[in-house]
């Protein structure tokens, strides 16, 4: 019980360090921006000599490096992203604003993403048919070489150009609000490709090991079919690397996110880190990048959790492999 | 000596050959020419050097051969009375649920690492009772784990295999071959894994075990000390081949065949003062090799 | 005829099994087709600018279809679109290889050291490439490209950072299997300097794996560059083809080859490359007979 707690809190800790770095990172790129440092703050607008006081010493851009870094820490550590400047509203509002339409993206596509992996891959290593194997995996290696940015516009030109059967932009109808489901087919089909493409190889690989193991002889010595086998010893033990590889999935997909989202004009935080890159929005920039860093190391946490409970041996993954004493 | 009438054995092996792949194209004859009989209720042991065919006779016998088509089968297996080389999957299911159990070499990673041992157990008493358990099976597997050494086997049934020591887990490995009452038990290098003083222990409960459930026992080892305590038949084998056989007295006491006198000598040389440091000489091996091609 | 499978260790004359390697690597059919695919697109890219026109030039009709006078018809602009296309492949695969080859520099030098000698180097590699692996590179790339600038150096700099820890750590798993291989000891009580035994050994021994994981990167580069490039971060002077897709989406309605072209050629390399590591890891860790 102890050393489950132990563990909990490290993971918490290196986690909250992991953001540490992120912030740390990202004030030095601020600070390496070449340029005024109250012009890249506040972008293109003009600034009357009344404001640049303010943000001078609202940021401290009178005092030392130091201090700046602290300043700085301690702002987004309470909570405090600044405010925009194209909007005059708090950073933080305008983020959290969009939060709800990337995660009604970002979810559903690693639920997809994880499950149609784990399904083909578990075909493509069971199967005795060499060729369905070969086009499964190979079928990956292409899907996660095509740019998903370049696979929604085709999808775009195929499906709402020529075809006419799906929407290209936005998350519905013109002047409807919410979220309509046919506005959701393309994006997620973009979003889902090349995380998918990658669980499949995973997994694969990950159930011929597990299949591989010495204890499958003991499972068949009891006389268990080839389809037991499979799913009550090789799934399980197949599932431990998936459910790492969903943890990181959550990052590629955030990130990816990006892209998908300034290809269909969803109004998500991509399409906002867009439009702020485009408008010199710095600080809406700096905040999207922290929470996306924040909703990584959600995710991270909740696979720890998951994986902790999928596999008794919490502690064995700390130790090289088979050094078991 | 066994009490019965020696009629039709339990399981017979008649020039038995297995090919094994070893590379994209390269492949071994591990076992070659074999023939090799136990009857019910006895005690048989196999003895070779690694490399020697002895594993790989064993698992043919339990159908645990790499299931690759590359694998080459020739010869003849006799199980209970029925022809196995050639035999459909279906077959070889039946055999292995209920006529022939295996014993492993290394007990850690021959056991799953994320299912309950309880739970192992069980699964080879029923193996259909997967998803709703059966207090009666649960009931019977506790007796299996108790059978096998464990006097508390309500505590070890909940335990995962990495929360239990060496000698446990290869209990528990005994426990799961015996549970589903095997007609004959192929134990593979049982406690090479193990410390010397676990070792004693473990081949005790596997030799109360066998005689009070009557099941007819194959030892594999490389240990000549091990296998003589335990069988009453002794099956020596060098490089795929069965080079000598007999009564385990009659082996240890007068081999004929000189690989085994190197066999026996370098093994006493290592436990009695008086013989010198003895290890098979490379001439010998030579001249069995010259024999083979011949 | 050697019945045993007994392991020739070969010190001084370990070419032999390389070559071999390398033969039955070039003789699969994925590697034939995709190796040619490959190096028709680096030809084409690096020598084909010579023989195309001007890719600035606005002097034909705007938004033609391919086919006529501009092969690949032309852009909103009336640039020819296979000028542009042919400009562009030499950015993106410029940026493509220079990451990984600066990732497979530094990822083979730190990644072995740090596996060869242990200690705090290592500590801290494994820290960062665990910190690269929970944040997604494209994330702080376009982040840094923002605030930093845009030109191919900066490019290709920032790619590189986010990018050499994965390279890294395969060579830093390699180089310490070999640190602890006996062998190292006894060339170290023959009197040979450990950094000699990390040169000459571990480097070698851990090249095959690294080489895969950097054909791995040469793609995933091209696919991050031609992203950033396609949110408009990129060199405006050197557009490539993800600056191309870029330009080409709001004219996807009535010109949708502008799109399909540039993605395409995008698809074909980043495909070729991964085939190729693909083929380069099966032939390396050959998997065969694993499964009960």
């Amino acid at each position: 019980m102890k050393a489950v707690l132990i563990h909990y809190g490290k993971l918490l800790g290196s986690s909250f360090l992991l953001l540490l770095v992120v912030i740390t990172i990202l004030f030095a790129l601020l600070e390496a921006a070449p340029g005024d440092p109250v012009q890249s703050l506040v972008g293109d607008a003009p600034v009357s000599e009344q404001f640049r006081e303010q943000l001078v010493a609202a940021y401290g851009l009178d005092r030392s490096v130091v201090e700046r870094y602290f300043i700085y820490m301690g702002s987004v550590l309470t909570g405090d992203l600044g405010t925009s400047f194209t909007t005059q509203t708090p950073v933080l509002d305008r983020i959290l604003g969009r939060l709800g339409n990337t995660l009604a993206l970002a979810i559903p596509a690693t639920v997809i993403s994880t499950l149609g992996g784990i399904i083909l891959g578990v075909i493509a290593a069971r199967t005795r048919n060499p060729l369905l194997d070969t086009g499964i995996s190979g079928g990956a290696v292409g899907m996660f070489s095509i740019p998903n940015f370049w696979l929604g516009l085709m999808l775009i030109a195929i499906f709402s150009v020529q075809l006419g059967w799906l929407p290209a932009q936005g998350t519905a109808s013109y002047g409807q609000s919410g979220i309509a489901l046919e506005h959701m087919v393309l994006p997620l089909i973009t979003l889902v490709t090349s995380q998918f493409a990658y669980n499949i190889r995973v997994m694969r690989s990950s159930m011929i090991e597990s299949l591989g193991q010495d204890f499958v002889d003991t499972a068949r010595s009891k006389g268990l079919s080839y389809r037991q086998i499979v799913w009550r010893h090789g799934m399980p033990n197949a599932m431990l690397p998936m459910i790492t590889i969903t943890g990181y999935g959550v990052g590629l997909i955030l990130a990816g996110s990006v892209l998908v989202e300034r290809v269909f004009g969803w109004p998500g935080m991509g399409l906002l880190l867009v439009e702020s890159i485009n408008n010199n929005d710095t600080l809406v920039v700096l905040g999207v990048a922290i929470v996306i860093t924040v909703c990584i190391l959600i995710a991270n946490i909740l696979t720890d959790i998951v994986y902790g409970l999928a596999d008794p041996r919490l502690r064995a993954r700390f130790r090289p492999k088979g050094s078991e004493s | 000596m066994s009490a019965e009438p020696e009629t039709t054995p339990l399981a017979k092996v008649t020039d038995l050959a297995v090919n094994l792949p070893t590379g994209r194209k390269q492949s071994v004859d591990a076992v070659r020419h074999v023939n090799l009989e136990v009857f019910a209720g006895e005690k048989i042991g196999i003895i070779g050097e690694s490399g020697s065919g002895k594993s790989v006779t064993g698992r043919s016998i339990a159908g645990l051969l790499p299931t690759s088509p590359r694998v080459k089968l020739e010869g003849s297996i006799i199980v209970d009375g029925e022809e196995m080389i050639g035999a459909d999957a279906a077959a070889w299911q039946q055999v292995r649920t209920h006529k022939v159990g295996m014993i492993f070499q290394d007990p850690l990673t021959y056991l799953n690492p994320v299912i309950r041992v309880g739970r192992q157990v069980e699964e080879s008493i029923a193996p259909s009772k997967w998803k709703n358990r059966d207090p009666v099976v649960q009931e019977k597997s506790l007796n299996f784990l108790r059978l096998a050494g464990f006097p508390s086997p309500t505590e070890v049934s909940r335990k995962y295999p990495h929360e239990l020591s060496g000698g446990m887990r290869q209990r528990v490995l005994i426990a799961i071959a015996i549970a589903k009452r095997p007609r004959l038990l192929i134990a593979d290098e049982p406690t090479t894994a193990l410390d010397t003083t676990v070792q004693k222990r473990v081949l005790e409960t596997l030799a109360t075990t066998v005689s009070e459930t009557q099941t007819s026992l194959i030892l594999i080892s490389h240990d000549i000390g091990v296998v003589a305590s335990m069988t009453e038949r002794i099956y020596v084998m060098y490089r795929g081949r069965v080079v000598e056989s007999g009564s385990t007295s009659q082996i240890l006491s007068a081999p004929n065949h000189p690989y085994t006198q190197a066999l026996l000598r370098s093994v006493r040389s290592l436990s009695e003062p008086d013989v010198d440091l003895y290890s098979i000489p490379l001439e010998l091996r030579r001249k069995l090799e010259m024999e083979d091609v011949a | 005829m050697s019945h045993g499978a007994v392991p020739k260790i070969t010190q001084t004359g370990g070419n032999r099994p390389k070559q071999q390697t390398w033969k039955v690597y070039l003789r699969k059919p994925a590697v034939v087709i995709f190796l040619t695919l490959l190096v028709i697109m680096v030809l084409v890219s690096f020598i084909g600018p010579n023989f195309v026109g001007s890719p600035f030039s606005t002097a034909h009709a705007p938004l033609q279809a391919p086919g006529g006078a501009n092969p690949l018809g032309t852009d909103h602009l009336g640039r020819d679109y296979l000028a542009r296309v042919v400009y562009g492949g030499r950015t993106s695969l410029l940026v493509g290889f220079t990451v990984a080859l600066l990732c497979m520099t530094v990822g083979l030098l730190v990644g072995g050291l740090a596996g060869f000698y242990g200690g705090v180097v290592d500590t801290l590699l494994v820290k960062v490439a665990e910190f690269f692996q929970v944040i997604p590179g494209l994330l702080l790339a376009l982040v840094a490209a923002a605030l930093l600038g845009s030109n191919v150096t900066i490019i290709i700099g920032i790619l590189a950072v986010t990018m050499w820890p994965v390279v890294a750590r395969i060579a830093r798993a390699e180089a310490m299997r070999i640190a602890e291989l006996g062998y190292v000891e006894s060339a170290r009580a023959a009197g040979f300097s450990r950094f000699r035994i990390f040169w000459s050994d571990a480097v070698p021994n851990a090249m095959p794996p690294v080489l895969v994981a950097t054909t791995m990167t040469v793609g995933l580069a091209i696919l991050l560059e031609s992203g950033l490039a396609f949110l408009g971060i990129g060199d405006a002077n050197r557009p490539s083809w993800g600056a191309l897709l870029n330009l080409a989406q709001p004219y996807i309605t009535s010109a949708w080859w502008l799109a399909a072209i540039p993605g395409l050629c995008i698809f074909i390399v980043v495909l070729a490359v991964n085939m190729l590591g693909d083929a380069l890891n099966d032939v390396l860790n050959p998997n065969i007979g694993k499964v009960k």
